[in-house]
Order: C-alpha cells, then structure tokens, then sequence
C-alpha cells in the first residue's frame, strides 16, 4: 500500500540555514510543532558511515531539511564507459526515500541516517539557468528521480509546481518525473510548456507486493498517470527492474496488457525496460531488511563485467525480448529502448545501438 | 616503562591470542594486568603505560576480528572500561553496529570456528551472513559443521553466505554429508542457482556431445553473467589455419539448431 506521507515521518529536522525555505514554512504548517526541531548541525551524524539494517529503516522516517552545498546538477550514471544510456542529466532535490523497495540502489549509497530534501531549490534553478544561458543552442533532459523519487515527498515540497513553472520558460528542454507514487494532484494545474515528462516505473502487481514496498499499487500508479496525460503532460513508463519469478512472463504480459489498454503509442513518449541489477555488497543490507526468501534475494544474479550483479546475460536478452514483443505485438508503434544495460545487451535484444534507432535517437542526442 | 615481576600481576587478560609469542620475547603487563604471553609464565614482564589503544597495537601487530570478541569480551568481564572504537581504529578498522553485533555472536561459536575465522582473515563482509542466522538457536552447530570441512578463505565466505541465507534441513544435509568443502561448495551453488546450474549442466553436457572436429577442444563455460562455448584450437600456419576453420563453418548449421534447442532460446 502506497506510504501515507504525512503519517510516517517521526522527526524533522530543520538546519537553521533552511529555516526560512518555502519547504521549512510548509513543513511548520503541516506538521506538528513538537515533531519538528530546528538544529545547527546534521542529526544522528554520529551514526554516520557506520549504519546497520535497522538504522537504515530507521531512515526513512527522519526527515532533515537543509541546504545543498554542492552543485546540482549532475550526469546520469548511465551515461558512463561500458554502458549505454540515455543522454540524461540528474537533479538532486533530496537524498533517500519514504518508499521501500527491496533492490533500491540506495541501500549500497546512503550512509546517512535521515531523509533529506534540499531547501535551496531556486539556487538549482539558477543553476540551470545559467547552464541555458551558455547553451543557448542546446536541449537538456533533467531528470529529478535519481537519488529521491520524483514526487513521493512532493505533497510536502511542492518542487513539482516550481519545477514545472521553471521548465516553461525552456520550452525546449525536458524535465522528468520519474516515481513509483501516485501523487500527482498537486501539480495538475499548473500551466506548462508541453516539456514535462511523468514517467513511472512499473511492474506487475504480485512483484509491487513483494518488492516494492509502500509504493502505489500498479493501478493506481497507471491512474496517475491517466491523470497527468488528461493535463496535457508527456508520460512514459520504465518497465524496470523487470524481476524473474516464475510465472514473470504471464505477469509480464498482463502488465503489457494493462499499459496499453490505457495508452496508446502516441500517449507515451518512450517506454524503457531494465533488469535488476546491484552492487555486490548491496546484497548483504537487502537479506537483512527484506525477507532473505523473497524475489530479489533468492534471483540467480553474476557479477557483469561492470561490477553489477546481474542475470544471466542470455535471460536479461529474452526477457527484454519478450517485453519488446508483448509491446510491439499490441502495436508496433510502442517506442522501447534499454535502460542501463551493456552494449552486448543491446545489441542482442535491440540488433542496434539505441543512437541508431530512429525512433529512439532523440532521446539519445544531448544537443541538436 | 619498567620490569615488573609476573607475581605483580594480580589479574589475566587472556583473551586466547591465536599467536603465542615466543618465550624469548619479553611479555607485557598493564596496568596490575597481565596482557601477553598467557601460555608462557615468564618470571618478568615490562609494564606499559598509555591508552589500550596505544597499548594493543605495540603488543600485537594483528588482530582478527575473533581475537577482538575474546579482548572486549575479557575488558568487560574485568569491568574495564574501554572504547572499543578507538582500539579498532588503532587496527585500521572502523566499528559499525554490524561488528559489534558480530562480536557478539563470534564469542558464542566454538573456538574451533573462532580459530578458522582468524587463521582465514575472515572480515566484516564476510562473515556478515552470520547476522542472519541470530535467531537459530543452533547456530554453534552450524559454524562448527563449517569449519570441520575447513575451506579457504574464498570457498568459506561463499559457503557461510550460501548456507545462513537458507539454513534449511538440506542445507544442514549438506554440510553433514559433504567430504570437501569444494563437494559442500558445489552442492550448495547448485542450490543457490538451480536454473543456471541447471542449465549450465546441460549445455556441459551437449557441449561433450557435439561432434566438433579432432582438433579443436570445447569447453562450455561462465564468466560472470555469461555463459558459452569456449574453442581452442592449435594451428601450424595459414593453410592450416584455412583448413581448420573451415572445418568448423561446416558445423555452422548443426551447432546452431542443436544449441539453440539446449540454450532454450
């Protein structure tokens, strides 16, 4: 069931530097006062570099407001040698997540033991600012669902409506939702420059249950998105991790089947596909906060000549095949690429590179 | 730093060092505490001053992490208070709740499981999977079976993580049963992977079969999250070489329709 926002947080922490920030002002009229403490320095740091399982659950529910320090805008970790990717540029506005799924990357990544958001919202928009300014010529796709879901804790920032209003003046960029919630109603009217991608990541319902925790149901995630399509927003779907169980091809096909009786090709602008994938040592938190039985757990994973964890590359090829062709055999419009995959995988799966594909080579072009 | 008689020492520190020095070497007192050379009863001992963790890394070059359960264990039990951070960071290690809860649970295993963790180095990683198995109340008996099949340190990690995140009756079956940690190993990978061993066993099998030419040799193999065919063959020359690749095109047609019936796909 899809976390209640406002009902799962135990503490916020508020850094004095951010106690003016439009996030803090929304936090003070949201919360209870006695919830909420103003500190000078990070909370819980003596716990920092050193949390175990039950300190990174504990997380989740701590939720601390400060000021980014560094720069915010940053390159998707796809787009590195040895892997190929979609041109893609990461905007951080927080660090950890109120959901809870069992593969989440950020497991092996975080060593903090609070849930951030960034307060300094406007110096990131300057920073793209100035980044439009010295490319006047160039298109940017930005995404903000790298190290936070888009919009699971918009309800309490509200980023969404900024970011939206911001991207209308760049009419030519793109800016990416990308979630596994359905909270969407609190930037549906907001005027827009048709540039803003509501993306989900989707898989069927029986792996929702099992390994994604405290995320919208797959029903409801498709009805937000039906939602935002209505509101004249660009969806598209990652159907990514795509997790091998044993009936995966039938709940894989009904997962097809559910997309594209709501959405036509011409509804989504891309529809992307992955496998899961880990770092090694991710393995060791994952069997200690989820059931060391369940999906992921127990999948038959090889370390891939990237360091990740990975299937067997013959099962990733069939699996992206078979998505492709449950897709492709509704209607061979539906546009679907790799996400984060080795060459080879492209190369089985797609007989090309995803620049080569027509339909695909917009999205894979930083700059026209 | 003085001499001081052993009979000075009113206390023990013994936390069964897996190295005993030798007798020529002079032991260590600190503190009324004897703290080295425990098997040995020197008549002497030099009296260190300082912090233990300035102490700890002048007596003992290395510590594995059992040997640091049995110290703290003897710390606490002789009501000494310690920081048990600053002694591991002496070590170049960085405590975390995870080790200590490590420590914890090493000190209840039988010395002979304790021993194997210190002679194979075992770390924090590796012996990680331990954690989820604190709720089995056997949990002794299992490391125990462990160790009796003495891995090394590569086939051991694999095993500890391959049995504790399963404990099952055949995984128990297995340990019990097993003559070699390699048979161990193996029977507990298949258990782990059973499509991909499976699988993998199969294409061993139609790669044994295949009627590749007299000069090549086939292996199936895995390299990590592949798996193939892999041909070796030896070649005198350019007309040789022609000769043998040729005679394996001819087989182009047969290993594609045969491989693809075994791969599955």
């Amino acid at each position: 069931m899809e976390i209640k926002t406002f009902e799962n947080i135990d503490r916020i922490y508020i850094d004095q530097s951010a106690v003016e920030s439009s996030v803090a002002q929304r936090v003070y009229a949201l919360f209870p006062v006695d919830k909420i403490e103003v500190v000078s320095q990070k909370p819980l740091s003596q716990l920092e570099g050193r949390m175990s399982s039950e300190d990174f659950n504990k997380s989740k529910r701590n939720l601390y407001i400060t000021e980014y320090k560094g720069e915010f805008f940053k390159r998707c970790p796809g787009a590195k040698p040895g892997l190929t990717c979609c041109n893609y540029f990461v905007l951080n506005l927080g660090l950890q997540c109120n959901m809870n799924c069992s593969y989440c990357y950020l497991q092996s990544y975080i060593n903090t033991p609070v849930m951030t958001i960034y307060s300094n919202l406007e110096k990131a928009l300057s920073e793209l600012k100035s980044i439009a300014n010295e490319n006047p010529e160039k298109y940017f796709r930005v995404g903000t669902g790298e190290t936070v879901d888009s919009l699971s804790l918009d309800e309490i920032t509200l980023y969404s409506r900024r970011l939206i209003e911001f991207f209308k003046d760049l009419p030519k960029w793109k800016l990416e939702f990308k979630t596994k919630s359905s909270k969407v109603d609190q930037f549906l009217d907001v005027p827009h420059a048709h540039n803003v991608i509501c993306s989900w990541s989707v898989n069927p319902q029986n792996v929702i249950d099992s390994e994604e925790h405290n995320t919208a149901s797959l029903e409801q995630r498709l009805t937000a998105a039906e939602k935002c399509l209505s509101k004249g927003f660009t969806i598209a779907f990652h159907v990514d991790p795509m997790i091998w169980h044993p009936d995966w091809k039938l709940n894989y096909s009904n997962l097809v089947q559910s997309i594209t009786k709501k959405f036509s090709p011409q509804d989504l602008i891309y529809i992307t596909v992955g496998a899961l994938r880990f770092q090694p040592e991710q393995r060791h938190i994952m069997r200690e906060r989820f059931s060391s039985q369940n999906m992921v757990n127990t999948a038959e994973m090889f370390q891939s000549k990237d360091g990740k964890m990975r299937y067997d590359q013959n099962l990733r090829t069939e699996m992206f095949e078979y998505i492709q062709s449950e897709f492709k055999k509704r209607n061979s419009s539906y546009r679907v690429s790799l996400c984060m995959e080795v060459p080879e995988t492209w190369s089985m799966t797609m007989a090309s590179s995803p620049s080569q594909i027509p339909e695909l080579k917009d999205l894979f072009v930083g700059g026209r | 730093m003085n001499l001081t008689p052993i009979s000075h020492c009113t206390k023990n520190l013994s936390f069964s060092p897996l190295h005993t020095p030798h007798p020529s070497v002079i032991g260590y007192a600190w503190r009324g505490f004897q703290i080295s050379h425990f098997e040995c009863e020197p008549k002497l001992l030099l009296e260190v001053q300082g912090p233990l963790e300035e102490i700890l890394p002048i007596v003992y070059r290395k510590l594995s992490l059992p040997e640091f359960a049995r110290l703290f264990d003897a710390l606490r039990r002789h009501h000494l208070t310690f920081d048990p951070e600053k002694i591991l960071h002496a070590y170049h290690l960085k405590w975390s709740q995870d080790l200590s809860n490590i420590f914890d649970l090493l000190i209840n295993q039988s010395p002979e499981f304790q021993n194997w963790c210190s002679e194979k180095d075992l770390g924090l990683m590796e012996l990680k999977p331990l954690l989820l198995a604190l709720h089995l109340r056997d949990l002794s008996n299992w490391t125990s079976q462990i160790c009796k099949l003495n891995p090394n340190r590569h086939l051991g990690s694999k095993i500890i993580e391959f049995v504790f995140m399963n404990p099952s009756h055949e995984v128990w079956v297995i340990l019990e049963n097993s003559k070699t940690a390699e048979i161990a190993y193996q029977q507990l990978h298949q258990m782990r992977y059973p499509i991909s061993s499976q699988h993998d066993l199969k294409m061993v099998d139609f790669v044994k079969a295949f009627p590749w030419p007299a000069h090549v040799k086939a292996n199936w193999q895995r390299e990590g999250d592949r798996s193939g065919i892999r041909l070796e063959f030896f070649t005198l020359n350019s007309e040789d070489y022609v000769k043998k690749i040729s005679q394996l095109s001819d087989l182009q047609h047969k290993l594609q329709s045969t491989w693809k019936k075994n791969n599955g796909n």
